[in-house]
């Protein structure tokens, strides 16, 4: 059905000479976001849980902490939504007493460490915070935290990311 | 920006621009939208402080926000009342039997045009086509199989 120039014919479209100028100009204007800003709404985001934790006295052991749009940070224990702060990922952060454990078999799910993204594999991972960063495509992924499933189900559409504790 | 930084966009402007700008144009089939989603998506490449895992993370996240940003470009568009005869897409001219393959592709559901995009025409292996639209195997192996049937059906 395809033939080599049906291929040379769609990659003989190239981007505009002028794209190229124009990026590294508008680039070139642009602040980055500075890292200590980073840090800070990191701090915010742990206070308000730690808050969050003193005045909601819950059973539930983990908490599930979406902060994709900073700074706010919602602290959930049952559910919890926030907007997707990346076209492409959504960070979610676990925090709990004791070890975590957990257990996920859904593609494009990374766990971060610093500025290091390391695979989360099939199996168990332990550690009592971690943070996880989650390719986004409309549909529900399911994460098994010591034993209680919970499921994490993104709408691109709209931009929200929904956490759902499963009873 | 750092001049490590402008080395770093102009290296990923050179390596994946054109590639990119096909993408949106598959999309958008219009040149200026196209540019456009391009060149936020560079921007925002240029704001990143991930480290990429290898190349191929680089490449589906280039991939994976140049499909996001075509979709709230189409949006936006289809908020305008009318669309200028000048913003409509001018392709190279190819041979009519490639322009043939080429419109049918442009007119496939989204979901099946991106598959045939980046395996056939950009020839990408299934499992990286896979990885960058964060499906599974067998979805890309099935939509292109629905997409080859949608193709006979028009060619």
């Amino acid at each position: 059905m395809f033939h080599p120039h049906d291929t040379d014919a769609y990659r003989a479209i190239r981007a505009p000479q002028e794209l190229k100028p124009q990026i590294l100009s508008q680039a070139s204007q642009t602040t980055p976001k500075p890292q200590y800003l980073t840090a800070l709404i990191a701090v915010a985001a742990c206070l308000v849980l730690l808050i969050g934790l003193t005045v909601v006295h819950s059973p539930v052991s983990v908490d599930i902490d979406v902060t994709a749009l900073s700074p706010t940070a919602l602290t959930a224990i049952d559910t919890a939504s926030a907007r997707i702060q990346e076209p492409f990922f959504t960070t979610i952060t676990l925090s709990a007493d004791s070890t975590i454990i957990l257990e996920s078999d859904a593609h494009g799910l990374y766990i971060q460490n610093g500025d290091e993204l390391t695979p989360l594999e099939n199996r168990a991972v332990s550690d009592n915070r971690m943070t996880l960063l989650w390719y986004v495509e409309q549909g529900d992924i399911t994460l098994t935290i010591n034993k209680t499933v919970y499921t994490l189900r993104a709408d691109p559409e709209t931009a929200t990311v929904t956490v759902i504790k499963n009873r | 920006m750092s001049r490590v930084d402008v080395a770093r966009l102009e290296a990923a402007y050179d390596r994946y621009a054109d590639m990119l700008y096909r993408l949106a144009l598959s999309h958008l089939h219009h040149t200026a939208d196209a540019m456009d989603a391009v060149q936020d998506v560079f921007l925002k490449y240029a704001q990143h402080h991930v480290l990429w895992h290898n190349n191929d993370h680089e490449r589906a996240w280039l991939i994976r926000t140049t499909i996001n940003r075509c979709h709230d470009l189409h949006r936006k568009r289809n908020l305008r009342a009318h669309q200028s005869l000048d913003d409509i897409v001018e392709h190279p001219a190819p041979d009519n039997e490639a322009s043939a393959v080429l419109e049918a592709v442009r007119a496939l559901p989204e979901n099946y045009r991106d598959v045939v995009v980046l395996h056939y025409l950009e020839g990408f292996q299934i499992n990286e086509v896979a990885s960058m639209l964060s499906l599974s195997v067998s979805a890309v192996k099935m939509r292109l199989s629905r997409a080859r049937d949608l193709l006979r059906t028009q060619l």
